[in-house]
Formats: C-alpha cells, structure tokens, sequence
C-alpha cells in the first residue's frame, strides 16, 4: 500500500513542481504588463548562423525591452504549426518565425492573421499567395548566384575550368530552392568555366550529404569543384576530402576547391585559412536586429514598404577577404 | 450514512486504481488553469482538443496491438505517404481541379494505404512468424523511403501544396474546430465498443495475456492478430487525413516525431506493454495528459528539452506505476 501512495505522491509532486516552477514565469508576465510579449518560433538551431542569430534576436528585443517566449520544433513543420497555435493562445504580441517547411508554415501565417497576430519570418521566405507580414532574409538567389560569379572571375583570371558537384538543400525549404536556382543561374552564366557533373541532395542533413558526396566524388573522379549552398555541410564536404587525399590548402598539389554560402565562422575560418574559395555571407545580426524592428512597428500598426526585407549580404574571396571580411557577423569569431 | 462514505470512497479508490493517470490529469489541469496564463482560455481549450485528435486516433490504434502484446513502429510512415499521397491527388493529380471527386478518392486512398500497410504487417506477423517489433520496423522503414520517394517525384519541394480549402474542414478550420474532435471521439467510442463489448475485444485480451492457452481455448489467434494491425493500420490512415487537413500540407515528414509521443500517451495511460491489461479509456486519458503537458510547457515557454527530460520522468513513473497497481491484476 505504501508503495502505491509513494508512487502516487511522486507522480502528483512532479506535475505540482513543475507547474509551480514554471509559475514564477507567469507572475512576471502579470507584473509587466505594459511591456510587449514576443513569440519566437525557431525550426532548430542547428547551424552556428541560426545558434547566433537566435540568440541575438532574443538579444534585440530584451534591449528593446520586449518579454520571449521561444519555443523550438526540433525539423518537425507539423510541431511548429502546433507551437506557432500555442503562442496565439498565449497571446503575444507578435511572432517571429524561422520556419521548418516554407509550405507547411502557410497554416501558421493564415491562423496568426485570423487572430490579428502579427507574424515575420526571418531567414527562410516563404512564397506564393498567403504571405506573413514581412520577411527578412537574405537575398538568397543574387547571393547564390554572385559568389559562383566572383569565383568564375577569379578561374577565367587563372586560365582554369571546373567539373562541378553540386550540392542542394533541402527543398521544402525556400531557401534552398532560391539557392539552387541561384547556382544554376551562375553555371548557366559561365559556360566556359563551369560543367555541371552531379547535384547531390542533402536535405540539410550532415549525413545524407556525406554520402552522397562519397558517391557522387566516386562516380565522377573527374569532378574538381564542390559548391554548398550552406557552410553547414562543412563537416561532411571535409570529411570527405580528408578519405580522398584531397583536404589541402589552395596552392597545394591536392588541393580541391570549394564555394559556400552562410558566412558562418566555420566558412569563414576555412577561407581564411586557404580551404574555401568564396562565401556568400548573410548577416545573423542584421536579420536579427530587421526582423525584432518589424515586429514592433508592425504591432503599432506600421506597414513594410515590400514583403520581403532583403540582407543584401557580403561576397568574401580568397582575393578581396581583408577587405570585406571585417564586415562580416562571424569575423570577430576567426582564429 | 458510513456505508454510503465507504461505497464512494470504494469506487473513487477503485477508479483510481484502474486510471492511476486520472488524479495526475486532474490535478496537472487545476494547476494549469492557475498557474499557466491563458491556459483556460475558449482559444486554448479549443487548440488543446484540436491538438489530442490525430494524436487519438493513432493512439487507439496502437493501443489495440500493445493489448496484445506487439507493437507497431510503421504508423508514423503510415501518416507520411498517407499525406503526400492524399496531397498528390487532391492537388497535382488530373483529378485536382475537381475537389468534390478529389477529396472523397484522397480520403479512400489514405485510409486504403493504412489498410494495405496493416495487411503487410499481419501477414508478416501471422504468415512469416516475424516479431512485431521486426515486421513493423521493417515496413516502416520501407513506408517512409516510398513517401519520400514519391513526394521528391511528384513535386519540386518535399512538400505539397495547394490543397482544396474544403478539405481544411476535417483539420478543424475555423469554425469547423469540431469536425476532428468529433472524428476522433467517435473512432475513440468505436474502438471502446470493440474492446469491451464485443468477443473480438475478448480475445485480444485473452491472446495478450497468453497466445498459447488462447489458442488451446480455441481462440483464431492468427485471425485476430491480422485484425489487430488491420485496425491499427486504418486508424493511422485516418489520422494522417486529419493531420494532413490540420497542416494543409501534404508532407513526407509528418509523423517523423510522432512515435514517442504516440507509445507515451498509451503508456502514460496505463496500458501494459507486457499485453493483456489496459484499453482505449485509459489511452484517452494518455492522450489528453501528453498533449496538456506540450500545450502548457510551450504556453509557459519552457524549452524542447526540458519538456523532453519531463515527458520522459513522467513515462517512468507512469510505468512504475502501471507496473505496482497492475500486478495484482495480471496475477488474478
């Protein structure tokens, strides 16, 4: 019997404690009445570039003196969609949104506009015909498509000519589409120094992309370019070099080029140190800072003069990286 | 009058034996309409429901081959290719244009592939002598590679989109909250009969505690268990329509998550993994506790991990609980 009641007392103080615990969170709501409740909906915060502009909109909008309530759906769309409900029913003020599925968040944007909550995506856009307030992202097809440039330049300066590997996010999201749509707009550009060999789908997952660099590298030996459309893939597009003989500095006899995007510390350090090639760099900061602004005017009623809010971003070289790598969020991060 | 005190004290200690789950939901739910802002809210109470009815369904299912002792890994998969098929027909196929064709042949569709997916795993179960847990994993794997597959055919993007706003009613859109609650407490009563009162529940019972003596008993074990993943099949068929029509998406994804979620809520509730004791009574009450517990940690904006580390002490007292209170009622 006393088994059953020590069982039973357990089960009822967790739930006791933990409610109670978390009640501490509800007293500070009641006292700060006046201050405005943010909801922040992020996917995951896989990457160094979501880790460090995650936090640093939690940042902006504690300056702003702002109240964040941030949930995170782990790569589910359907968990957001329900997190995304659960904020509504919190009632905040207004939802800042990096979303996992660019489609699946469609629900989320028409449930925010029927209850009147201001929405904003950061990063990932979202198109077609039911958009959310304003979108802050990088300009991710230009970017895409201006890094590959940049380095055409530099290949047609050196008399040289790329068999490419291309690697492509996953679809679901925007992002990946423009960027894909981005690098193959550069390709088409410069015939004369790029030929498509593979495309190799990553899903934005580490171990999908080694693999299918493994065998896309083993199939096509002739290949002697990878382009990334993240600096996430750094890892396996590494690791993958590192089993061929082939992770060397530019100007080494085994040296194999690469061309990222995201400007993350990781792209970055491996520019700096003679890996990468060229890095289209959007801005964690920027974004961070645009989106949390948006979401307090939108709550004053102010509208955006476009839909999407672009981050221009910064395009690094191996050639112009003293110049413009300074300007970069994850400079100050390099070795 | 003493008597009348006992009796009540007798059934609601009686109640509580059955549904060790019960006080814990009561009292997690006082506590959060105290504790948690806007918990008790028209809004939230209708998100809460809205939230426990694919979570229902697919539970009720699962819940029918736990009763007998096995398992079923392959109904989040089930929820995958359930979606993106449903979505294909309903928003790319040639019978797109027309969503009063389209909806009722995508319905039929899902529900078919929950159907087929079961028959594979009965068979594989009944037919090769498979463990459950060997069978299901096996399809489950196969399953979720043909949803991603054919999304990546039919569409640029893993998902789907576009589909006809009618079918957003069985999502709950709008005015139309009811529709899945109502869906899921239905097939929640259905399920409930079938257990309780019918000799196909007894026997799910009777071969949970015991394949051998019930076969002995003259028991169709083999028929039954076919059954059983039928049903479990169907049931997530159902609920990838409902999640689907919740997201208005067609996804390859949806689900991915889901499992843990799924096995807690039946076994927060009560029923054994070891078979032969529990139902779909004490699965609702599962069902209702795991998602007041997400509900009201993402409403207090507690992090994903602490929720995990949460949900995961709770399944272990819950298990321990259901181990104490029904030994007593295995042994008899």
């Amino acid at each position: 019997m006393s088994e059953k009641w020590g069982l039973k007392l357990a089960a009822v103080g967790l739930a006791m404690g933990f409610f109670a615990g978390c009640g501490s969170n509800s007293q500070s709501d009641e006292e700060g009445t006046k201050s405005i409740t943010l909801g922040l909906s992020y996917d995951s915060l896989e990457s160094a570039w979501l880790v460090v502009n995650h936090a640093a909109v939690i940042e902006e909008a504690k300056k702003r003196g702002a109240e964040i309530i941030s949930v995170m759906a782990e790569g589910d769309a359907a968990k957001q969609n329900v997190q995304i409900e659960n904020l509504i029913a919190r009632r905040v003020d207004a939802i800042l949104c990096f979303p996992k599925d660019s489609s699946a968040i469609v629900k989320s944007i028409k449930q925010c506009r029927a209850a009147g909550v201001p929405i904003v995506m950061i990063n990932r856009s979202v198109s077609g015909p039911i958009l959310p307030d304003v979108q802050i992202v990088a300009n991710n097809k230009a970017m895409a498509r201006e890094v590959l440039n940049a380095f055409a330049d530099i290949a047609r300066r050196e008399g040289k000519t790329y068999q490419v590997v291309l690697l492509v996010g996953n679809l679901s999201d925007e992002n990946a589409v423009l960027r894909k749509a981005g690098h193959h707009e550069a390709l088409a550009q410069n015939p004369d120094v790029f030929n498509l060999l593979a495309e190799v789908p990553t899903e934005w997952n580490l171990d999908t992309a080694l693999k299918g660099l493994q065998n896309a590298l083993q199939a096509n030996p002739e290949a002697n370019l990878i382009v990334t459309p993240s600096d996430y893939l750094w890892p396996p597009i590494r690791s993958v070099l590192e089993q061929q003989g082939r992770w060397a500095k530019i100007g080494e006899p085994d040296h194999f080029p690469v061309v990222s995007f995201d400007g993350d510390e990781l792209g970055m350090q491996y520019l700096k140190d003679g890996y990468n090639w060229a890095d289209a760099a959007q801005d964690a900061f920027l974004e961070a800072r645009l989106a949390v602004e948006w979401a307090h005017k939108l709550i004053q009623d102010e509208a955006p003069p476009e839909n999407i809010i672009f981050d221009e971003g910064q395009i690094v070289t191996t050639e112009n990286f003293s110049e413009v790598a300074p300007a970069v969020w994850s400079y100050p991060l390099l070795r | 009058m003493r008597n009348t005190t006992t009796n009540l004290k007798d059934s609601i200690s009686g109640l509580f034996r059955e549904m060790p789950i019960l006080p814990l939901l009561i009292v997690s739910f006082v506590l959060a309409i105290f504790f948690v802002p806007h918990f008790f809210t028209v809004y939230n109470l209708k998100n809460y429901l809205l939230q426990s009815a694919d979570l229902l369904i697919i539970s009720c299912g699962l819940t029918f081959v736990v009763l007998n002792g096995g398992i079923d890994f392959s109904v989040t998969s089930v929820l995958a290719l359930g979606s993106v098929v449903g979505a294909y027909i309903m928003a790319l196929s040639p019978l797109a244009g027309e969503p009063a064709l389209s909806i009722p042949v995508a319905i039929l569709a899902m529900m078919g592939i929950g159907v087929v997916v079961g028959l594979v795993n009965g068979f594989s179960v009944v037919k090769l002598k498979m463990p459950s847990f060997v069978a299901t994993l096996a399809t489950q794997l196969i399953v979720l590679g043909v949803a991603v597959q054919f999304a990546s055919m039919v569409s640029e993007t893993s998902s789907i989109s576009g589909l006809p706003e009618a079918f957003f009613m069985l999502g709950g859109e709008g005015k139309y909250f009811f529709v899945p609650v109502l869906i899921a407490f239905s097939i929640w009563l259905f399920s409930n009969w079938l257990l309780n009162r019918t000799i196909f529940g007894k026997r799910v019972f009777a071969i949970g505690v015991n394949p051998i003596a019930s076969f002995i008993s003259g028991v169709p074990v083999k028929k039954t268990i076919l059954w059983l993943m039928v049903i479990c099949g169907l049931l997530a068929g159902i609920a990838s329509i409902i999640a689907t029509a919740r997201n208005q998406v067609g996804m390859a994804s949806l689900g991915d998550k889901m499992f843990l979620t799924t096995i807690a809520s039946v076994i927060v509730g009560g029923t054994s993994t070891a078979g032969g004791f529990g139902g779909v009574n004490k699965t609702l009450l599962g069902v209702l506790f795991i998602t007041l517990l997400n509900n009201t940690m993402n409403l207090l904006g507690v992090g994903w991990y602490t929720i995990m580390i949460v949900l995961g002490a709770l399944v272990v007292v819950s298990a321990m609980t259901n181990y104490v209170f029904n030994r007593g009622n295995r042994m008899e």
